[in-house]
């Protein structure tokens, strides 16, 4: 049994540390899972603040990566690791008196509930209670334990022993606490009239709490605000990087704007230009077609076009836009020597 | 086994240390100095100079003479600081291929971390001599508040030096591992770090063997550098003003100023006035010689740059508070850098924390011996003091509408792992792009980009409703892995953000190769 394990573990051949610490990182990692932070650090519920410390850098000593700098740890590596960021992760959060209380809190409330246990609350959304009052300042830049969803599928990642777990129901909490902040923060961007920011903070509310009518609705109405906003945002930004010889950024954002407001055939012509010069003339002559599409007496657009078809070989296509480029623009010498070559 | 160093790569001054019967030892240069002036030169006639024979010459050689070069390491070329530095610098700044900061001396270029790795280079051998044999092993420090740009390019430069770079440590955690060395105390201390460059204040908990870095923050453009400027500016001042002629264009006079500022503003360390002469500084236009000659009292010193030592109060604060710590509850203050040598440095430091400063640490070597005792830490058996470091710097990643939405905040214990949840911004949005942002803006184009990457085949849903759980993990070399999961499909794309440098991969291989040939030159 034990011989079975060891090989399960071991299959990157030697490894350079006592087999007591080998037994020792193989068990922990295999409770990391069903372990409270206390668990973790190996203190009571009611630790002090100064046994807190006193256990996590015990438990440095022992599980800190450095200690085996030079040593091969084979297998070893990555389950020293995940061990060693969840003891940073329980102390992060019960050296906190604020965390710490939050995330007590969240234990009592349900003692027997473990990770890695089949339970049925893991097969509910659990959206059936409303969610948690107030918002929770701090919380959501602070809190380690934060930000794994509320959805049964999460529970994908539970099975992957290595990763840093957090009490389920604790993510959950945390979710709508998170959710229900970012909503509140969301209602004073509209106050702002920053709907781009709103807009952003209601879909990060959706995120975490997607069952949510009152996000929904307000979602549905700040859209539209937030997407012409954000287009001359992306745009003026994209434009500035643009003159500033930065193409591959400028690139994100004016397709970003362009995305948002689909109706300017200049920046679908900018676009085009900027692919082009990547090498990426597929979607370079998408955009060309489309700033044609969108502003049909624009020779410059029609040259662009023109001019990229007959890169291409399609001669007869090329012809047809550059002859209509050169009835809107008859003094454009490029566009008649590319017709005479053609 | 060869021997492990520490080496603390100042901006001024650079230092190296070895531990020898668990005793840490600074070694000194065959000068007999224990620190050696980071500056580098090519004369005349072609010779290339390094430390104490290239800072001698620098004032009949000003322009082909570089010093700070750790001001340019990892900074883009048009960024305001490179432009101030430019200001202030005699010798030449230029562009390289990938905006970085390159210095031309003697009709050469030269890459910031090719003219650090010279530096590096010297205290190797001034190591090896030492010891009559090789060293390779060697653990380099930067400033805390470096960036990974820096930091890279600092691990670049021990690289084109022949070093095999165990680790970049930061300067003030490398003073407090010295600090704490051989202590048994449980405590908390300050560290505040004045260099030639750059300001660093830290706050630790020691004790039980462990040295955990609470917060970190700093000032990669303040340092004693800037007080040398400050005291050099005013001279240029008074003397336009007695003599009606502006020697800012005069490269040479200028380094003759700025090396009397530098010489003044040390006496005034000891002393509470002297006397700058510097005999045939211009002539007139009838060609006869004109001298300047002024007392200087530390009360007028203190004036031209009290401000540059307010500047570090709101650092401290910040570094207080993110530590969870009140100036009460800090037991020890350590002074490291030759700036905090200043009677004004300390008793700023002795008003702000209400304690007097450490003495026990020579504040030109701690950092060399820190930097040795991680290094001997790493790569043998002992139970010396473990360093339980933070990431100095934010990390986040881009979002809609140009925000960054944090991911791991700065101070946080690595290694460490974070994740949160995303979502799309488009109806049937099925590409995310996932840009990692390091710094402390809301805004992400003011933040450093450290890679990006794609997650694809998204399945079709309204906007809002696809969950894409992204994970941040910083291990403890501080590499930054970053992976994003669809949990609707599972589909996961993940990448490790190798910290990039000033220099492409290419370009340093042949800097490296070259720079074996270009050793014979410096002992020709």
């Amino acid at each position: 049994m034990d011989q079975a394990a060891e090989q399960s573990v071991e299959p990157g051949g030697s490894v350079d540390l006592p087999q007591r610490l080998c037994d020792e990182i193989k068990t922990f990692a295999r409770r990391l899972p069903e372990l409270t932070y206390h668990e973790v650090l190996g203190i009571e519920r009611d630790a002090e603040a100064d046994e807190v410390r006193r256990a996590f850098f015990e438990r440095s000593k022992t599980f800190h990566p450095d200690r085996y700098f030079t040593k091969q740890l084979g297998a070893y590596e990555p389950l020293l690791h995940e061990i060693y960021k969840r003891v940073v992760a329980a102390h992060e959060v019960l050296r906190d008196e604020k965390l710490r209380k939050d995330y007590e809190a969240t234990l009592r409330a349900e003692p027997s509930f473990r990770i890695g246990k089949p339970s049925k609350h893991l097969g509910l959304p659990g959206a059936e209670s409303p969610p948690a009052p107030g918002p929770e300042q701090g919380t959501e830049s602070d809190a380690p334990t934060t930000g794994a969803g509320r959805s049964l599928r999460s529970r994908q990642g539970l099975r992957n022993r290595h990763s840093v777990l957090v009490d389920l129901q604790a993510r959950l909490e945390v979710s709508r606490r998170k959710a229900r902040s970012h909503f509140l923060d969301a209602q004073r961007e509209i106050e702002k009239e920053d709907f781009v920011r709103a807009a952003s903070l209601v879909r990060l509310a959706l995120a975490f709490d997607p069952r949510e009518r009152e996000y929904h609705e307000a979602l549905a109405d700040v859209v539209p605000r937030a997407n012409a906003d954000a287009a001359q945002a992306a745009r003026d930004r994209g434009e500035m990087l643009l003159s500033r010889e930065k193409h591959d950024e400028a690139l994100g954002f004016l397709e970003e704007a362009f995305r948002l407001v689909p109706t300017d055939g200049g920046l679908a012509h900018t676009i085009s230009r900027i692919l082009l010069a990547k090498d990426e003339a597929e979607r370079g002559l998408d955009f060309a077609r489309l700033a044609v599409e969108l502003d049909e007496k624009s020779a410059e657009y029609r040259k662009g076009l023109g001019m990229i078809l007959a890169d291409r070989g399609e001669r007869a296509e090329a012809r047809k836009e550059l002859q209509r480029a050169w009835e809107l623009d008859p003094m454009d010498k490029d566009v008649r020597k590319a017709l005479s070559v053609l | 086994m060869s021997r492990v160093i520490g080496i603390d790569l100042g901006t001024t001054n650079s230092c190296v240390a070895i531990i020898e019967d668990g005793q840490p030892v600074v070694i000194p240069n065959t000068g007999g100095y224990k620190t050696t002036p980071s500056i580098f030169a090519v004369t005349e006639d072609g010779k290339r100079l390094v430390g104490h024979l290239a800072k001698r010459q620098a004032i009949t050689n000003p322009k082909h003479t570089v010093h700070a070069v750790k001001r340019l390491v990892g900074r883009d070329f048009d960024s305001p600081e490179i432009q101030r530095v430019k200001e202030v610098v005699p010798y030449e700044l230029v562009p390289g291929p990938n905006n970085d900061t390159r210095v031309q001396v003697a009709g050469r270029v030269y890459t910031a971390p090719e003219v650090s790795a010279i530096v590096l280079r010297e205290m190797k051998r001034v190591v090896e001599e030492y010891l009559g044999e090789t060293v390779q092993q060697a653990a380099i420090t930067c400033p805390a508040y470096f960036n990974d740009a820096q930091r890279q390019t600092t691990r670049d430069s021990g690289k084109i030096a022949g070093l095999d770079v165990l680790r970049i440590l930061n300067e003030p955690t490398a003073a407090a591992l010295a600090y704490g060395y051989g202590r048994t105390e449980t405590e908390r201390i300050a560290v505040y770090d004045l260099g030639g460059g750059t300001f660093d204040i830290s706050i630790l908990q020691m004790g039980e063997g462990v040295i955990e870095v609470l917060a970190t923050s700093g000032d990669t453009f303040l340092g004693g550098e800037d007080f040398d400027t400050n005291l050099m500016n005013y001279l240029l001042d008074l003397f336009e003003e007695k003599e009606g002629i502006s020697l800012r264009t005069d490269t040479m006079a200028r380094q003759r100023l700025r090396d009397a500022a530098e010489k003044a503003k040390c006496d005034l360390s000891q002393v509470s006035s002297t006397e700058i002469n510097l005999p045939f500084i211009a002539s007139d236009a009838e060609g006869n010689a004109l001298h300047l000659s002024t007392l200087l009292t530390r009360e007028k010193l203190e004036e031209l740059t009290g401000d540059l030592v307010s500047r570090t109060r709101a650092i401290c604060e910040l570094a207080l508070s993110d530590a969870k710590v009140t100036v009460d509850q800090v037991d020890h203050v350590i002074l490291v850098g030759g700036q905090t040598r200043m009677p004004l440095v300390q008793s700023f430091v002795g008003e702000f924390f209400g304690k007097a400063p450490h003495k026990g640490v020579n504040p030109d070597e701690v950092v060399a011996v820190g930097a040795a005792i991680q290094a001997s830490m790493l790569s043998e058996d002992t139970q010396g003091p473990l360093l339980v470091d933070v990431t100095p710097l934010s990390l986040g990643i881009a979002t809609y509408g140009g925000q960054c939405a944090r991911m791991i905040e700065r101070n946080t214990t690595v290694p460490c792992a974070r994740r949160e949840i995303f979502t799309t911004t488009r109806e049937n949005q099925s590409t995310v792009k996932i840009r990692v942002l390091q710094g402390e803006s809301d805004q992400a184009g003011d933040n450093d980009l450290l890679g990006e990457f794609a997650l694809t085949g998204i399945r079709p849903a309204p906007v809002g409703e696809p969950e894409i759980e992204v994970t941040f993990d910083i291990d403890a070399n501080g590499i930054v892995s970053v992976s994003a999961k669809d949990l609707a499909t599972n589909e996961e794309q993940s990448i490790q953000v190798n910290p990039r440098g000033t220099l492409s991969q290419e370009e340093l291989e042949k800097i490296a190769n070259d720079f074996g040939s270009d050793e014979i030159a410096v002992k020709a």
